[in-house]
C-alpha cells in the first residue's frame, strides 16, 4: 500500500515538475491581464537589447564600491565594449562578446514578477518611465528600472534582494542612442554545442535552461527572463569534505557546494542564495552508459 | 493555508543535502504556491545559517519569530514531532538572538560593518550587498566603500568553501557574463561585474 502511495506521489512530481531535459522551454503565455501601457513598455524594453546601439558613461555601484565605466553597445555588429575609468589612466576599451538568446515575452515575466509602470525621473538628461519588477516569490531579485522613454534602454537600474535590500545599481551620466536593425540571429535560443553530462532534477519556477556545454567544465545556464544563473560542475578533490560557501559582488553570487557524489558544484548568478542552494541540490549526472 | 509536515520534512531533507527528487519537487511546488511555505523555507534556511556560522544570513524580524512561536504554543498538541521540533528551533532561534541583543550585540551586526557581520561565510573583498532600503536616491551607507571588511567568524570546511567560492567567482564570472549578458537588463554590466584580474584571463 505504502509503495503505491509513494509511486503515485513520484508520478505526480514528475508530471508537475518541468525538468531540464524533458521540457527545456515552458509554454508561452500569449495573453495576460496587463495594461496596454505596461505591455508596450515591456515590449520596448525587451526588444531594445537587440535593436538599439548606444555609447555613454555609467556609474556602477556594488553596495559601497563604485566605479565609472565607459560603454559602447552595437547590436548590429555585436561589437560591445567597456572601459573602466577609475582603474588606470588611458586604459584601452575591452571588447566583450555575448551569446545571443531569445527574450521572454511580457506575460511570461508577469507570471513571476509583479510588474508596474509609472513616470520616471530624468536620467542623463533624458525622459524615462519607471518599470518595477518585484518577484512573486523569494527565488529571484527585484529590479527597479528607469527606462528611456524613446529608445527603451534602461538608463538607471537598481537590483535588490527579495527582502528589499539594495545589492547593486547603475546609472548613465551621459548617453547617445541610435536605433539599429536587429541582427538576424537575435531571437535564436541557446547556442549549445554539446550537452552537459549533468541535468537538473527540478527547475525553480519560471527558470529554463538556455545554454549548456562541457567546456571549460560542465555547465548549465538558466534564465527566467530577467534573472540569470550558471551552474558549473567539477570533480571534488578527495581530501575536501562536504560543505558550502559563497562570495558576493553586487547582485552576483558565487555559491560553491561539495556534494556527496564527490562533485563540486558552483552556482553563479544574479539570484538569492535560496535559489542557488535549490539548484545545487537538484543537479544530477546523466547515465551515459545506456 | 498551512505547511504540511511532509513539506516541512522535505524542506529539512533538502536543506540537509539529503533531499530526493521528490523532496525537491515538493519544495519547489510549495514555495511557488504557498506563501506560508515560502516563509517557512526562508526561516529554516536562516536557522541553518545561524547554526552553521553563528551569524544571521538575512535581516530577520525577531519579534515576528517570537510571536509565531508563541502563537503555536496553544496548538502544540496538534503538532507532530516535526512541528514540535520547529517550535523548539524557533524558540531557540529567538533566544539566541535575544541573548545577542542583551549582550549588546546587534543581531544584524555593527553599523560600521554590516556586511561582514550580517552575512555568513566569506565576504569577497569588494563591498557588495549593503543592506539598505531599496530605493533610488538612498544615502550611501556610512563610508562602506572604504571600510575594512573583516571575515565573519568561520572554521573548518565552511572557511575552505568560502575561499573556493571566491576563487570560483573569479574563474567563472567571465563565462557567466558571456552566456547571460543578452538576457540581462544591460548587456555590458555583467562584464563590469567581472573582477579586473579575472577579466584579463
Amino acid at each position: 500500500m505504502k509503495f503505491w502511495v509513494l509511486a503515485l506521489l513520484a508520478s505526480w512530481a514528475i508530471l508537475t515538475t518541468p525538468t531540464a531535459t524533458a521540457n527545456p522551454e515552458p509554454k508561452v503565455a500569449s495573453s495576460c491581464a496587463m495594461s496596454e501601457a505596461l505591455k508596450t513598455a515591456l515590449d520596448g524594453f525587451l526588444g531594445a537589447a537587440s535593436s538599439v546601439g548606444y555609447r555613454g558613461t555609467m556609474l556602477v555601484e556594488y553596495g559601497g564600491d563604485r566605479e565609472f565605466i565607459e560603454v559602447h553597445v552595437d547590436p548590429e555588429s555585436g561589437k560591445n565594449g567597456l572601459k573602466r575609468l577609475n582603474k588606470s589612466a588611458g586604459a584601452a576599451p575591452r571588447g566583450v562578446a555575448s551569446l545571443p538568446h531569445g527574450r521572454r515575452g511580457p506575460c511570461e515575466l508577469a507570471r513571476y514578477y509583479g510588474l508596474a509602470i509609472e513616470p520616471g525621473p530624468a536620467v542623463a538628461g533624458r525622459a524615462t518611465y519607471r518599470l518595477s519588477a518585484r518577484p512573486r516569490d523569494t527565488l529571484r531579485l527585484a529590479y527597479v528600472m528607469d527606462i528611456d522613454a524613446e529608445f527603451h534602454v534602461p538608463l538607471r537600474v537598481l537590483a535588490a534582494s527579495p527582502e528589499g535590500k539594495i545589492l547593486e545599481r547603475y546609472e548613465f551620466a551621459n548617453i547617445a542612442l541610435e536605433a539599429q536593425a536587429a541582427p538576424v540571429n537575435a531571437d535564436i535560443g541557446g547556442a549549445a554545442a554539446e550537452s552537459s553530462k549533468y541535468y537538473l532534477a527540478a527547475v525553480p519556477p519560471g527558470f529554463t535552461v538556455v545554454d549548456q556545454g562541457r567546456q571549460p567544465v560542465d555547465f548549465l545556464v538558466l534564465s527566467d527572463g530577467l534573472a540569470s544563473v550558471s551552474i558549473f560542475v567539477e570533480n571534488q578533490p578527495k581530501t575536501l569534505p562536504s560543505g558550502e560557501g559563497f562570495a558576493l559582488r553586487g547582485a552576483s553570487l558565487s555559491y560553491t557546494r561539495g556534494m556527496a557524489q564527490r562533485k563540486l558544484v558552483t552556482v553563479f548568478g544574479e539570484v538569492p542564495i535560496t535559489t542557488a542552494r535549490l539548484l545545487a541540490e537538484a543537479i544530477r549526472q546523466r547515465d551515459e552508459t545506456r | 493555508m498551512t505547511v504540511a509536515d511532509a513539506i516541512k520534512e522535505s524542506m529539512s531533507a533538502v536543506i540537509d543535502g539529503e533531499g530526493s527528487d521528490l523532496d525537491i519537487a515538493r519544495v519547489l511546488k510549495a514555495v511557488e504556491e504557498n506563501p506560508e511555505a515560502r516563509v517557512h523555507w526562508q526561516r529554516i534556511q536562516q536557522a541553518r545559517g545561524l547554526l552553521r556560522t553563528g551569524q544571521l544570513e538575512r535581516n530577520i524580524d525577531v519579534s515576528h519569530a517570537v510571536r509565531e512561536s508563541l502563537k503555536s504554543q496553544p496548538r502544540r498538541r496538534q503538532l507532530g514531532p516535526l512541528g514540535s521540533l520547529a517550535v523548539a528551533a524557533s524558540v531557540t532561534f529567538a533566544m539566541v538572538l535575544g541573548g545577542q541583543t542583551l549582550l549588546g550585540q546587534s543581531p544584524l551586526g555593527s553599523a560600521a560593518n554590516p556586511i561582514a557581520t550580517a552575512v555568513p561565510g566569506g565576504v569577497v573583498p569588494i563591498p557588495g550587498a549593503a543592506p539598505v532600503q531599496a530605493r533610488f536616491g538612498a544615502p550611501k551607507p556610512a563610508d562602506l566603500s572604504r571600510a575594512p571588511i573583516t571575515k565573519a567568524a568561520d572554521s573548518g570546511s565552511s572557511a575552505i568553501y568560502d575561499q573556493l567560492a571566491r576563487e570560483r567567482f573569479e574563474r567563472y564570472a567571465q563565462a557567466h557574463a558571456r552566456s547571460t549578458a543578452n538576457l540581462q537588463p544591460n548587456v555590458v554590466v555583467p562584464f563590469a561585474r567581472v573582477p579586473e584580474n579575472a577579466a584579463s584571463q
